[in-house]
């Protein structure tokens, strides 16, 4: 028996005993949940269901073809989304399952190498059952989409998939400032070729082959150093947590398999060697800026929670029109400056904290450094949506700035206020500031249909940086 | 260096980013013979086993198995080698015997010799009403037993042992015992790492001495007692 066919064999059996042994829990789950009456009316409550949401999905058919159109005409930002889905999954999962089932297979004679290739494999063919096949038919069984465009839009999602896979094995493998910063490029490339396109009114398929060509040529580029600089245990421990971590069992179980604590990019966020060095004791900021740190790691369901909020309001809005894409960036503002403010009241709950003689306006700074990084994030996913959808293009980066000018005045301004609470002081903002925000936030939203407007609150602003600079700080607030 | 019969490590040196862990090592473990790897927790002990496996990557240097170098020919360097972790390493997809049953068709074992093997050794390590269960429903003094058992099932001229009797009871890590003087005498290479001095002094031929990733000593295991005593 050759190598490779007993690498293969040995493979697919472990792949078939995992199926057998998750069919097996399972069932378990299942006897343990379902009696005879139970499993009829939840059939009974699935086909009525069924038959509920078909008929509602017919009465939208207008709407849907309507989507067809959108899509037809901007097939681009369909390999953009799935090039960008890619990337930031990269943060979280490797994108090719090698399990601990496969890195122990390469303990004994079978190549490491070769089953990697063979799980690359399983995942196209899954993928190609997954993407191609049931979703063509689901939607071509419940809506009148042409099979021809289905099978157009499916086909792209498939091979920038499949070209996709082995750029996300290798920004796994990279630190986070590495993703982030590829991650950056590429929003902006994928700008360069949207406004080339729009500018110089090129054919999008043109833009597409360019993509295409482009990833193949990246692939071929990172497979000559696939296994180089690879932390196997990480990739194993992450991949053991997606096999097992089954929804259904885990709520029958009550028990919740986690991911694994050391490697999660929070983990590495938070736990890298330069948090282990001692503080500077000539720079108190750096302590604060610690404990803010914990802090959020502490609250990062909730920091996730408004991220992932202000990514669905983006996202969903921006599938209607201009108007309501500029609402969603100054929700998106308004929420990240909320809650900011709502996290820097709640450090001071923090027992320790409280027992410190602590520096407000320190202690201020070091937050603000946090929140200015995480307003990163927010900015990233607003220029995403830009580069998208807007139709002035070439505005981009002048409305970046005043958004993010914007998103600085409104949490300092929101931050100053819980400042002067905590001191105890009597000045509060005042109203006209509170009409400025309120206009800042109505010109926010108009900014995308009047890209114009931009230039003229970033006059404003500045003048009102300026005038504000030339003031004396009034330092006794913060004793 | 030339390279001989064995397992030959010339001038190793293994570093994780600016941290050198193991540093130019060098020892050759001859056939039939069983070595053991000592020193203090940290000194590099699993990272020399690791780098032999091919999980840790060299910086420099080379391992050689038999003439047959690591690098140029890994799989074939592999299909020679058996390995116990410290920490049982187990799949949660396969029942007990289908372990033994991967191992066997991993190492091509002959189904008749395969089928025999997991008898004796099942009895001896009193694992025989535990064959279709799988591994997280055992203790891990047991799933110890079905590691070492897994390791001792093929024919392969090196075994990596590391801290074999650590969670074993007493009749068990005696039979483990007598199976790796077992092995060494039909020429097996046994490379070893073990805290128990005791233990090892009974069966080892030589040792080799480990300290912050430098080999400080080594030489027979007769002279243990002045080994135990710059151990401790």
């Amino acid at each position: 028996m050759s190598s490779n066919s007993s690498t293969l064999n040995a493979y697919i059996n472990v792949k078939k005993n995992r199926i057998k042994k998750k069919q097996k829990l399972y069932k378990l789950a299942l006897g343990v949940s379902l009696d005879v009456t139970i499993s009829i009316y939840l059939a009974a409550f699935i086909v009525f269901g069924g038959l509920i949401l078909y008929s509602e999905i017919q009465q939208y058919q207008a709407q849907i073809f309507k989507v067809e159109e959108i899509l037809k005409s901007n097939y681009q930002s369909v390999i953009y989304l799935i090039i960008l889905r890619s990337m930031i999954g990269s943060f979280v999962r490797p994108g090719i399952v090698f399990s601990s089932a496969e890195l122990m297979l390469s303990l004994l004679p079978h190549s490491r190498n070769q089953l990697w290739k063979y799980c690359l494999l399983e995942k196209l063919i899954k993928l190609l059952a997954a993407v191609l096949l049931a979703t063509i038919i689901l939607l071509m069984l419940v809506t009148d989409l042409s099979g021809l465009f289905l099978l157009s839009v499916l086909g792209l999602v498939y091979t920038v998939q499949t070209l996709m896979m082995i750029p996300q094995w290798r920004l796994y493998q990279r630190g986070t400032v590495a993703k982030i910063s590829i991650i950056f490029v590429v929003i902006v490339l994928a700008g360069l070729v949207r406004l080339s396109v729009e500018f110089f009114s090129i054919d999008q398929w043109i833009a597409i082959v360019f993509f295409y060509v482009l990833l193949v040529g990246i692939n071929i580029a990172l497979s000559k150093k696939l296994f180089r600089h690879v932390n196997w245990m990480k990739v194993v421990e992450t991949n053991d947590q997606l096999i097992w971590s089954m929804w259904f069992i885990n709520k029958i179980s009550n028990v919740e398999i986690k991911a694994p604590k050391k490697y999660g990019l929070l983990q590495q966020l938070f736990r890298s060697n330069k948090t282990k060095q001692a503080f500077s004791y000539q720079n108190p900021n750096q302590m604060y800026r610690r404990l803010w740190k914990l802090y959020f790691f502490e609250h990062k369901v909730q920091v996730f929670q408004t991220i992932g909020g202000i990514v669905l309001i983006m996202v969903l809005l921006s599938f209607h029109n201009e108007w309501t894409v500029g609402v969603g960036v100054s929700i998106a503002v308004f929420l990240f400056g909320q809650m900011a403010a709502s996290f820097f009241v709640g450090g001071f709950d923090d027992k320790l904290v409280f027992s410190l003689p602590w520096d407000l306006q320190a202690w201020k700074q070091s937050f603000l450094t946090w929140v200015y990084g995480g307003g990163v994030f927010v900015l990233l996913i607003i220029a995403t949506v830009l580069v998208f959808y807007s139709q002035h293009i070439l505005w981009i980066p002048l409305q970046l700035v005043f958004y993010i000018c914007v998103t600085i005045y409104f949490t300092s301004e929101l931050i100053n206020e819980r400042c002067y609470i905590l001191s105890r002081s009597s000045d509060r903002i005042s109203a006209r500031n509170t009409s400025l925000i309120i206009l800042l936030f109505i010109i926010v939203a108009l900014s995308i249909s009047f890209p114009y407007l931009s230039v003229v609150f970033l006059y404003v602003y500045f003048m009102k940086i300026t005038k504000r600079r030339s003031k004396p700080i009034n330092h006794s607030l913060y004793q | 260096m030339e390279l001989v019969e064995g397992l030959q490590l010339q001038d190793v040196t293994v570093s994780i980013r600016d941290d050198v862990i193991l540093d130019q090592i060098s020892f050759t473990v001859r056939p039939g013979t069983v070595t053991a790897l000592i020193g203090h927790n940290g000194s590099g002990k699993s990272t020399i086993m690791k780098t032999i496996l091919g999980w840790q990557e060299k910086k420099e240097g080379k391992v050689s198995l038999h003439h047959i170098d690591q690098d140029d020919a890994f799989l074939t360097f592999k299909r020679d080698l058996s390995y116990i972790p410290e920490e049982p390493f187990l799949l949660s997809e396969l029942t007990i015997m289908q372990h033994f049953q991967l191992y066997g068709q991993s190492y091509q074992v002959e189904e008749f010799q395969l089928s025999e093997r997991i008898n004796e050794f099942i009895k001896h390590m009193e694992i025989d009403d535990k064959l279709d269960q799988y591994p997280e429903s055992l203790s891990k003094g047991m799933r110890q037993k079905v590691q070492a058992i897994c390791a001792l099932l093929p024919d392969v001229s090196l075994m990596l042992i590391d801290e074999p009797f650590m969670g074993l009871d007493v009749y068990a890590s005696d039979y483990l015992q007598e199976k790796i003087v077992e092995k060494a005498k039909m020429g097996t290479t046994i490379l070893l790492t073990s805290h128990q001095l005791d233990r090892i002094k009974d069966f080892a031929d030589n040792y080799i001495m480990l300290q912050q990733g430098k080999i400080v000593d080594q030489g027979p295991i007769s002279s243990l007692p002045e080994l135990k005593r710059r151990f401790e």
